[in-house]
Order: C-alpha cells, then sequence, then structure tokens
C-alpha cells in the first residue's frame, strides 16, 4: 500500500505523489457524485404546496445571564434548558416559567458548551477551562459539590452532547478533536481525529443505535464519524467558511449545516453530496446554529444579525423571520417533542418560541 | 494582549459588508450623498436613513422573488412596520413589497452601523439606523473593521478585528491638543487614557510626537474635509471603544481564533495515506440518485408532519401558547394509554415505535405474551452494553451471555452460525461493542422484518389504537373537569343511547382486554355497565367465563408460535379476549364502583370512534398491503370483517373445556350493545370468557390468516383466509349483503358441516332481504357489524377445530345470523329468534341490542368517514417510508 511505498521512496516525493493522487481521487469522487445529480430541488418543490407556517410568537424570555449566553440544552422533560454564558455561570431554568431553577459558577468564563444528560439527572459544562466537567443535578444539596471532570482537551471545549445516554460523554474541541469519553471514570473511549482545524459543533445520529455523529469545523467541512471505529465515514466540504452548527435529519439520512458565509446546506448521507442550501443575498451574516422541526420541513437557523430564521426545507424558501434579540443568536435548539424553539443569544437572554 | 488584538481569521460577513457598502457608494447607482443643509449649518457628505433603506429594499427585491410568504416575528413591532412618507409613498407602489424586506433592510443597515460602516453625524450615542430623515455619513475605509493593523506598534500583519492600543493612545492624546469645547475627552476615555499612558509609558514620546504630527497636518485641510475626517474617526472609536455598558458588534469571541497559517500545514505520510484510504473508500460507496434522495427528504416531511407541532398544531394545545400541560401529560414518557397518534406513530417504523418507552413497553409485552420476547430484551441487552460505564462492560457482558447466548440460556436467542463466531470472537475482545454484530442480526432480521409487522398487524395495536382514541377527553376529566367532560359522551350516548352503548361495547371490549389481563379494577369497572335490559342467560355465561379466566393465558401461549399461521391466530386472540372481557363486563356488573361509571363514560366516545378506530388503524397496514401482499389481507379484515365460515359456537356444551358458542355469541351481542347486560354476574360467566377466549384466537386467525396464508397457512385457515379475503373485497365494494351471505356459504361447506351451511344460508338470505331495504342508511353501520359479526363466525370455525362438536355449528351458524340480522334491522329480530332457536342467550342479546344498534347508526357514519380522512395520509406515508 501506499505507506510501503513511503518507506522506499524519498519522502519528498512521496509527499507529491500522494498528493497528486489525493487531488485526483478527489476529482473522481467529484464526478461520480454529479453522477446522480439527477434532479435539483426546485423541480422537486415544484410539486409541493407551501406550508401555512405556524404563527410563531414569543412566548418566554429567559432573564438571568450577566453576560452573553453562548449555549443552551433542553432537558428531556421538555420544560427544563440549561444555558452557559461568557461569565462562567451555567443556569437551569424552568423555561415553562421563566424561572432560574439553580446557578452552577465555573472555573473559567466563555463556557461555550453544555448539555443535559438523557435522564436528566446530569449536565455537563465546559469552554475555555479546555474540561468538561459533570454535575449531577436535582438532588438536594448544591450541583456544584459532586461535579466530576470527564474529558480534557488540549484547547476550548466547542461543544458536548450525551450519546443517548448518561455514561458517555462527547466532545469537540479546538484541538480539532472529538472524543468520546466514559463519564464514570474520565476515560478516553475514543479520539476522532481528522478535522485540520478547531471542531465547532457536534449532532448524534437520531437512530435509536446511535452509530454516527456528525461534526462541523473551521476547516470548512463537515465530517460524519463511525463511534465504533474512530474513523470519518463521510466528509462534506463544499462550504466557504467555518462550520458552526450541524444538526441531522430527523430521519437520519441526511445533515444540516449551519456555515459562518451565511448558508446552510443540506448533505444527503445517502447520495453522499449537497442536494440544497437556504440562504439568501440578504443575509450577511454567519450561521451559529441550525435546527429541524419534528418533520424536517422547517430548517431553523440563527445569525449573527441578531435573528433567526425559518426556512421550508423543501421549497427552500424563507418564511419568517423571528426577531428580537439584541445580539447574535448563538445557539438555536427545538424542544424535545418540537412544541417550542429556544434561541439563546449574546444579549445574555433566552427566548422560547412558539 | 486584549481580546480584540489577537490576530484571527476575518469572517465572510466583513467581506460582504464591504462589498455592499461599497455598492451604496457608487456615485450613480449608490445612495444619494450630498450636502444636507440644517438650519444654517452645512452638513457636508450625508445621506438620509430613509434613502438608505430605499437602497436596501431595491437592492435586495431583486432576489426577493420566491418569498412572498415570509414574515416576521418579533418581540415589538419594530420600526419596520411604519414607515414615513417617502417611503409609504413607494410602498405603495409596489404593493406585494413584503414586510420581511423592510425589517431586513433596516436590520442590515443597523448593523452595517454597528460595524461602523456609516455612523449618525449628528448621535454618536446610539448607532442605530432610523428610517427617517436624521443624516449619517460612510465611514472611510480606512476605518473600516477587521483592517490589518496600521501601526508599527503592532506585532502582526494579520487582519484584527480592532485598533490596538497605540493607535488609541495617539487619538485620544490628539484630541487632547485640541479645543477642548469640541475634542473634549469623555469621563471614560480620559480613564482610559490614563491607563494607557501607565502602561505605554515606554512608547508614549512616539505616542506624543505622532499626535502632534498629526494635529498638524490636519490644520492644514480644508474645513469641509476636516469636519468629515474628524467625524469619521470619532466614529471609528465609538465602535472600536464603545463606552462603558455599551455593547459593541465588534466584541469578538476568544475562539475560535481562526487565524489560519497562509499555507496548510505539510501534512504527514500517514496522513495522507489515510486520507487515500478514505478517498478510496468513498469511492466505492453506493450512492441514491439526488431524485431518490429528495423524495425520501419530501415524504418524510409529509409522513411526520401530523407529528410536528409547528405544522399540525398539537391536539389538545400547545403548553407553551396555552401555558396547560396536558400535552405533556398525555405524551409523558410512559403512560398507561398512549393516544391514537402516538400509536400510530409507532407504526410508521420500528426505529419510532422503539424510540419510545411507551412503544418499547408495550411491543415488549406483546412479545412477551408471544414468547418470543428474548429477541427484544437480548436487544436492549446489547443497547445498554455499548453504552455503559467501562466498569461494567465485564459483568453486563457475561450476564448476557449467561442469558441470551450460552447454549441451553434461560433465553437463548437464535442466531446463525457465522454470528455465533463473530459473537465468541466478540466475547472475546471483551469490548462494548462486542455484541453489535448479533444484535444487529437479531434486530435487523428477526424484530424488524418479523416481530414488528405482526405486532402493527395485531389486535394488540388495534386496541391500542381504539383506546388512544379519547386519551384527551379521558385525561381532560381527570384532570381538569372531573365530572364535567365526562359528561360530555355520556350525554351523547344517553341521547342516543344505546348508539352510544354499543360503540362504547365495543372499545370496552378492547379495554377489557387489558383489564383481563391486568387490572381487576378495570374488570370491575367495565362490568359495571350502566344498567341495561337484564339478560339472566348472559349473566350466567359470563360467570362461567370468569371462573374459565385461568384456561385463558394457556390458550394463547399454544397459540403463540413461530409458525406464520399460528401467529395469526395468536393475533386474532386478543380480539377475542375482548370479546369475552365484554361480555365479562356485561356480566359483572354487581360490583358498582363509581370508577365503573366513569370508565363507562370515557369508553363511550370510544364506541362512536370504534369504527373509525379499527378502521383507522388499518389503514396503515391496508397501504402496506399494498406494498406487500403479505400485510394486505389482515388490514383489510378487520375493519370489515367478512363473514366467513361461521362454524356454530353457541351450541357448544358446557362439557367442552372451552365452551366457547354459548359465551362467544352472547359476548358478541354485547359488544355491540354493551349495554344488553346489566351487571348482573351469573355464576356462568367466568366460563364464557375462557371460551371466548378460545374463539378469540380464532378470530385471529381470520384476521391474521390472510396475511400470513401466502406462506403456508393450514387448509383450514386458508380457506378462512381466502373467504375473509372475499368478503373483504365484496364489503369493500359495498356489494349486496347476498352475495355476502353467498361467501359464508362457502365457508361451512369447506369445513364440510353442510347443515349447518343451509341454516345459514336461509337465515343470511333473510338477513341480506332486510339490510337490502335498509342498507343505505346502515351501510355505514353495517361495517362494524359485519366485522364483528365475521369475528363470530371465524371464531365458530375454529371451535371446531378445537374438538368442539361439529352437529353445534349448525346451529352456532344461525345465531350468527340472528345477531348480524339483529343489528341490521329490528324487524329481523323475530326471525332470528326462530332461526336460531338454540340460541337462547343470542336473542336476548340481540333484542337489547337493536335499539342500541340503531342509535349507534346515526353516529358512526360520519365517523366511519372522518377516522378514514384522517388516516389516509398517514396510510400513505407508511407505504413510502417503511417499506420503500
Amino acid at each position: 500500500m501506499a505507506a510501503d511505498t513511503a518507506v522506499s521512496a524519498s519522502p519528498e516525493e512521496t509527499l507529491e505523489s500522494l498528493l497528486r493522487e489525493v487531488e485526483a481521487l478527489k476529482q473522481k469522487l467529484e464526478e461520480e457524485r454529479q453522477k446522480l445529480n439527477d434532479v435539483s430541488l426546485s423541480s422537486i418543490a415544484e410539486k409541493l404546496e407551501p406550508i401555512t407556517f405556524p404563527n410563531l410568537k414569543l412566548r418566554r424570555v429567559l432573564k438571568g445571564h450577566q453576560a452573553k449566553v453562548l449555549c443552551s440544552d433542553w432537558c428531556p422533560d421538555k420544560r427544563h434548558i440549561v444555558s452557559s454564558s461568557q461569565d462562567g455561570k451555567v443556569i437551569i431554568w424552568d423555561a415553562f416559567n421563566a424561572t432560574k431553577e439553580s446557578t452552577i459558577s465555573m472555573p473559567s468564563t466563555w463556557v461555550m458548551a453544555c448539555a443535559y444528560a438523557p435522564s436528566g439527572t446530569l449536565i455537563a459544562a465546559g469552554g475555555l477551562d479546555n474540561k468538561v466537567t459533570v454535575f449531577p443535578i436535582g438532588g438536594d444539596e448544591e450541583p456544584g459539590v459532586r461535579k466530576r471532570t470527564v474529558a480534557t482537551h488540549t484547547s476550548y471545549i466547542s461543544a458536548c452532547l450525551f450519546p443517548n445516554t448518561d455514561r458517555q460523554l462527547l466532545t469537540g474541541s479546538g484541538d480539532g478533536t472529538c472524543a468520546l469519553w466514559d463519564v464514570e471514570s474520565g476515560q478516553l473511549l475514543q479520539s476522532f481525529q481528522g478535522h485540520a482545524a478547531d471542531v465547532m459543533c457536534l449532532d448524534l445520529a437520531p437512530s435509536e443505535m446511535g452509530d454516527t455523529f456528525a461534526s462541523g469545523s473551521c476547516d470548512r467541512s463537515a465530517l460524519v464519524w463511525d463511534m465504533r471505529t474512530g474513523q470519518p465515514v463521510q466528509a462534506f466540504d463544499t462550504h466557504l467558511s467555518d462550520v458552526n452548527g450541524v444538526k441531522y435529519h430527523p430521519s437520519g439520512d441526511s445533515i444540516l449545516t449551519g456555515c459562518d458565509d451565511s448558508v446552510c446546506r443540506l448533505f444527503d448521507l445517502r447520495a453522499d453530496r449537497e442536494v440544497a442550501r437556504y440562504g439568501k443575498d440578504s443575509i450577511l451574516f454567519g450561521v451559529n446554529s441550525v435546527e429541524w422541526s419534528v418533520s424536517g420541513r422547517l430548517v431553523f437557523a440563527g445569525y449573527s444579525d441578531y435573528t433567526a430564521g425559518a426556512w421550508d426545507a423543501v421549497r427552500a424558501a424563507r418564511l419568517c423571520v423571528l426577531c428580537g434579540h439584541e445580539h447574535r443568536v448563538a445557539r438555536l435548539q427545538r424542544s424535545p417533542d418540537g412544541t417550542a424553539l429556544a434561541t439563546a443569544s449574546w444579549d445574555a437572554t433566552i427566548r422560547i418560541w412558539a | 494582549m486584549e481580546l480584540a488584538d489577537v490576530p484571527r481569521h476575518r469572517p465572510l460577513a466583513f467581506d460582504k459588508m464591504e462589498s455592499l457598502i461599497k455598492e451604496m457608494q457608487d456615485p450613480e447607482t449608490g445612495v444619494p450623498v450630498r450636502s444636507q443643509k440644517l438650519f444654517l449649518t452645512v452638513i457636508p457628505s450625508a445621506f438620509m436613513g430613509y434613502d438608505l433603506v430605499e437602497w436596501l429594499m431595491e437592492r435586495f427585491n431583486l432576489d426577493e422573488t420566491s418569498n412572498g410568504e415570509c414574515q416576521v416575528v418579533g418581540a415589538s413591532q419594530g420600526p419596520w412596520s411604519r414607515r414615513r412618507n417617502p417611503v409609504d409613498s413607494s410602498y405603495n407602489e409596489k404593493p406585494r413589497l413584503p414586510q420581511v424586506l423592510i425589517f431586513e433592510a433596516i436590520n442590515l443597515a443597523n448593523q452595517l452601523c454597528q460595524y461602523g460602516y456609516f455612523f449618525p453625524v449628528n448621535d454618536l450615542k446610539n448607532l442605530v439606523l432610523k428610517d427617517d430623515s436624521s443624516l449619517y455619513r460612510f465611514q472611510s475605509p480606512y476605518y473600516w473593521p477587521w483592517q490589518p493593523s496600521r501601526v508599527s506598534g503592532s506585532s502582526s500583519n494579520a487582519p484584527t478585528l480592532g485598533p490596538d492600543n497605540v493607535e488609541y493612545a495617539i487619538y485620544l492624546v490628539k484630541r487632547t491638543l485640541r479645543n477642548k469645547q469640541r475634542h473634549g475627552l469623555e469621563e471614560y476615555e480620559q480613564e482610559a487614557l490614563a491607563n494607557l499612558k501607565k502602561n505605554l509609558s515606554a512608547k508614549w514620546d512616539f505616542i506624543t510626537m505622532q499626535a502632534e504630527e498629526q494635529v498638524r497636518l490636519a490644520k492644514e485641510r480644508k474645513k469641509g474635509d476636516k469636519i468629515v475626517s474628524d467625524s469619521q474617526e470619532r466614529a471609528y472609536w465609538r465602535v472600536a471603544r464603545p463606552p462603558p455598558g455599551v455593547s459593541s458588534g465588534l466584541e469578538p469571541c476568544p475562539v475560535p481564533v481562526r487565524s489560519r497559517p497562509h499555507k496548510p500545514k505539510k501534512r504527514t505520510i500517514h496522513q495522507l495515506t489515510r486520507e487515500i484510504e478514505y478517498l478510496k473508500t468513498s469511492l466505492d460507496r453506493t450512492r441514491v440518485k439526488t431524485s431518490i434522495a429528495l423524495d425520501a427528504l419530501v415524504a418524510y416531511a409529509e409522513t411526520f408532519a401530523p407529528y410536528d407541532p409547528w405544522l399540525t398544531p398539537p391536539q389538545p394545545s400547545n403548553p407553551w401558547v396555552s401555558d396547560d400541560t396536558l400535552f405533556w401529560q398525555i405524551n409523558s414518557p410512559l403512560v398507561e394509554i398512549p393516544s391514537e397518534k402516538r400509536v400510530q406513530r409507532w407504526a410508521l417504523s420500528i426505529e419510532e415505535l422503539i424510540s419510545d418507552p411507551t412503544g418499547l413497553q408495550e411491543f415488549t409485552s406483546f412479545l412477551r405474551k408471544e414468547y418470543s420476547h428474548e429477541n427484544i430484551r437480548f436487544w436492549l441487552a446489547v443497547m445498554d452494553l455499548r453504552r455503559s460505564s467501562t466498569k461494567q462492560i465485564p459483568k453486563k457482558l457475561e450476564e448476557i451471555y449467561e442469558e441470551f447466548l450460552k447454549p441451553g440460556a434461560p433465553c437463548e436467542i437464535n442466531i446463525d452460525g457465522a454470528t455465533a463466531e463473530r459473537v465468541a470472537e466478540g466475547l472475546r475482545s471483551g469490548s462494548r461493542y462486542a455484541l453489535d454484530h448479533a444484535a444487529d442480526h437479531v434486530y435487523g432480521l428477526l424484530l424488524k422484518k418479523d416481530c414488528y409487522p405482526r405486532f402493527i398487524r395485531s389486535d394488540h395495536f388495534q386496541r391500542l389504537l381504539t383506546e388512544g382514541k379519547n386519551v384527551h377527553q379521558k385525561k381532560a376529566k381527570f384532570f381538569n373537569f372531573g365530572g364535567q367532560v365526562r359528561k360530555k359522551p355520556g350525554s351523547t350516548s344517553g341521547t342516543s343511547g344505546t348508539a352510544a352503548g354499543t360503540g362504547a361495547g365495543l372499545a370496552r371490549r378492547r379495554g377489557s382486554d387489558r383489564s383481563l389481563s391486568g387490572s381487576a379494577h378495570e374488570l370491575a369497572v367495565c362490568a359495571v355497565q350502566p344498567p341495561r335490559p337484564p339478560d339472566p342467560p348472559a349473566h350466567s355465561h359470563s360467570q362461567s367465563n370468569l371462573t374459565d379466566i385461568p384456561f385463558r393465558d394457556p390458550l394463547e401461549d399454544d397459540t403463540a408460535d413461530v409458525l406464520p399461521w399460528e401467529s395469526s391466530s395468536r393475533e386474532g386472540a386478543y380480539g377475542g379476549r375482548r370479546r369475552q372481557d365484554s361480555a365479562a363486563d356485561s356480566g359483572s356488573s354487581s360490583s358498582d364502583v363509581s370508577g365503573a361509571v366513569c370508565e363507562r363514560t370515557r369508553r363511550l366516545p370510544q364506541q362512536s370512534t370504534l369504527d373509525g378506530g379499527l378502521r383507522g388503524a388499518p389503514p396503515p397496514l391496508r397501504r402496506l398491503s399494498a406494498v406487500e401482499p403479505r400485510h394486505l389481507a389482515p388490514l383489510a379484515s378487520p375493519p370489515h370483517s367478512p363473514r366467513p365460515p361461521r362454524p356454530a359456537p353457541r351450541p357448544l356444551p358446557p362439557v367442552h373445556p372451552h365452551p366457547t358458542p354459548t359465551i362467544s355469541v352472547s359476548s358478541a351481542p354485547d359488544d355491540e350493545s354493551a349495554d344488553s347486560p346489566p351487571g348482573t354476574c351469573s355464576p356462568e360467566e367466568p366460563r364464557s370468557i375462557a371460551q371466548s377466549d378460545e374463539p378469540s384466537s380464532v378470530f385471529a386467525s381470520a384476521d391474521a390468516t390472510p396475511t400470513d396464508s401466502a406462506r403456508a397457512p393450514p387448509p383450514l385457515h386458508e380457506g378462512c383466509s381466502s373467504l375473509v379475503e372475499i368478503g373483504n373485497e365484496m364489503i369493500a365494494s359495498e356489494e349486496h349483503p347476498s352475495a355476502v351471505a353467498s361467501v359464508v356459504l362457502g365457508g361451512p361447506s369447506i369445513e364440510s358441516c353442510e347443515d349447518s351451511t343451509t341454516s345459514r344460508a336461509i337465515s343470511d338470505s333473510k338477513e341480506s332481504d332486510r339490510t337490502k331495504s335498509s342498507e343505505d342508511e346502515t351501510s355505514s353501520v353495517r361495517k362494524p357489524i359485519t366485522q364483528e359479526a365475521s369475528a363470530i363466525d371465524v371464531v365458530m370455525e375454529q371451535n371446531p377445530v378445537e374438538g368442539a362438536a361439529e352437529p353445534m355449528r349448525a346451529v352456532a351458524p344461525l345465531a350468527v345470523c340472528e345477531d348480524t340480522a339483529v343489528e341490521e334491522e329490528p324487524p329481523s329480530r323475530a326471525s332470528d329468534r326462530t332461526a336460531s332457536s338454540p340460541s337462547d342467550i343470542v336473542k336476548r342479546d340481540s333484542k337489547p341490542d337493536l335499539g342500541e344498534r340503531k342509535l349507534r347508526n346515526d353516529i358512526c357514519p360520519w365517523e366511519d368517514e372522518n377516522s378514514c380522512e384522517s388516516d389516509a395520509p398517514f396510510v400513505k406515508t407508511y407505504a413510502t417510508l417503511g417499506y420503500l
């Protein structure tokens, strides 16, 4: 194989030939992909009735953070939210009543990732401290008392999530890697190396099996990983800038990415190519976070221009602009049952739309 | 170094903004910029806010073609909702100018202002764009954000978000050198200057020198230019060093730094090899056409639109909108009775079923009843294993091996040799993924292809569907209104008394199944049906049933088998059981629990929906059938039950261990006219239940057999199934009842009981005549009835198989005929009686039923239609998704 030849040939030469081979293969791959590109989304969309978009309205405003809210996550119970902010605070909200339930102080500022465990009894958070700390919540004592450091990276933590279980944690970091950790022991179960720059976002495949996840990175690509082997399975690199958000379609057959070039892209995993783009000229600012509706018909994107937008995923038309935030929308996420959308913003608020 | 000083990657947005600003400044097509006169002073190089907004709208209207329906939602109506005059006129000219365009233009203009691409001439405090005649001025490109740093003091050439402190110091010093009145420093600026002087003391000479030089140069400029450049510089610093408490658009996030090396890192040979390998495997990947992918996307969206709260308003209400959490209560992870919608969702795919805790529970309990739940348990155990803590892995692995894999294990799963080898391999490795292959095998081959379709076709599933019908009302009753809501269903039943009763009866039947299997309390409740015309014989039967209850399970077990046909019969068992239950209900009225009343009322609504429920559930199945012939039969059959051969169950002598006949008959009428037997429980009742159990299994066979008949059903079943299918078709096509009757006739003949056939034929013909006359009215009603009848028939058929006296059959058909006839037309009752002299019970039941049935007719037709309509999309989606 290539590795064998590398030993015999001079390093320079091998490197170049390898690079050439990579380029050739890439081109071939692109050709292969194009061969099956038989219809465009618009031709499909023509047959469809436009949907009547629901009258999404602002329903709750969660105020309590003193600085930019950087991340938020819904509790599986559909009414609690955990959020983390620039000032190092993690707050657990009863979003339904718009009240704070508890506040946790983190050791560093810029807590850029937080997540609820599937059981709703743990939360994880991390950021510039390069660590993810897991806190049990719901007990009598303060959440900080029984915290445990689970994951450690060599750069900041940009994303974390519990992959369908309380016992593992998946993290994405500015060091360009993703990693799977054993929560109990803090042991590294699997490292995922393949991005050439900071990993910005993660999403787990919706399947019960949860064998794959997707990551987006500052290397302008989104990768789909096999959790068991640690190898990337698919790569999509048609982005023009950092991939800030990634989200699996509820069917698990495609992924949606939000890019700093202000466009959301839909990549179908079976067709292995980009099948749709959601963007327009008048949107200049980057997408920070993306989300699907339950049916996969609506796409939501949070932008740096202080707004969030809803798109018809099939017709690729924008349906709605949600405005009200006074700073960039850093994160947006639908509640687990799809009844509400939470937007976390740098204006220090979280807003719930339904 | 401050955050802003860190060299970093420049977001694309800045490129876009800059090119837009350049367009704006185009002398021909840009925003009109001129010297504006304000009172007596002239303000050079300024433009007005609404001009800019106008320009932006023009600019983006061009590509706003597809966006007509876009709306803007905000906490409060922004300025875009009321435009001032100049723009209003243009707005009128373009009537379809969407609101979003105005909003977007203003929002974008605000962003540009925040980033300092232009600034308000008179008010530097608030960097917002007003859509009026306020004046703005473009910033000089020199002062745009994200420029390479311009001062020698700065260390890097990479673009930085903001200026560095040396520049700021120079600027502040400059201001101190000039006219105090016009250029005096704000308080925060004085503080900043003091700080800078401390921090940059080494460079302070350089800084003051620079400042003096710049001031000197500025003095040489023309006055107009000076005003402009001063304002620009000031605006620049207003953006770059905002006063405290003001958020700035330039505020950076410390990460990612994103400053990329100009040359990509040299990749190692190892990395390249890996990439090549990846690319090669990617080349071999099988791909689908884009059209297929897109169709799947569309199909998924259509299938799940009913479950998308933003597309289909949730029932009863969205908690976030109404502040009523009932929706969450109904849809909490584990519920006693899942809503119909939720159950329907399980039919979409096995993933939907398994990802719902309640669905998983129902599925598991269904499989447990079939004695085939080791597969699901194994799969769950493996899923749990792979998500377990590392510490627990060996232990869990061992447990799984002991329970499922070891030869002779208590729940040994059935896997092929190759899988077994991989399992052995995996066990040696001790990895958390050791058993994935086996789990995939079990999931893909057994659970998904076998167990799941059976579950969806099962009566268990149908029952869930029906039960789920009125979950909302029930919950409402429990949680909110107590008695009031209860009244609703009750009142309908009361006004159309029997109609409701019959429906309730059916519903109850389904419910009762559960009650029998599980909670005694429920059973009692069911039993406490409101007073109906007393039916002594029925009581006795029901009582006997009760005593026999223990038998039921064994029966089911027997039926539970891997064989296709057997499985089908198994499915049927539920139906049978239900029947019994209903009988039991009617019989055991002795216990007057208030809860019973509640229960009953709760179920009453179901009755009306019953038809819909039965039918509603099947549609998906039917669809399936289109895809897979196998599925077709079962689906179709439940809604319109054919009247296949009906052996006479009734006549069965009590001697028979499972004396189905009388019981089943009685129960059937009960179901339809649940009310008929009041709560009296006669000793016989228990026995009758047991009997009904048997029939139930038969019933199941009728339903299920068609499906499985394709595989290799025993001749008897096959005959049944074929008959059933024919019957279905006929009914479905609204054919004459007589035709159905003839079909029925065929059934008995197969079983070689001529006697019964003839008698039955007679009764059938009668029935058909009668029905004809009233067919139009009753047609909708008839379907459910016929279905039940058919079920009964099937049951009867089975009895003979199980060793029931064949001669009895002859009688039985008659009885069945009576029932159906009665149901369809009251007048037929008399004739029925005569025909079915042997079955006293039947008569009695049927009598009360008549009234009820009529009432029910009123309700049923709409219900049927409604249910059909609502189900249609559901079906469709299922077909596309589940089986393509």
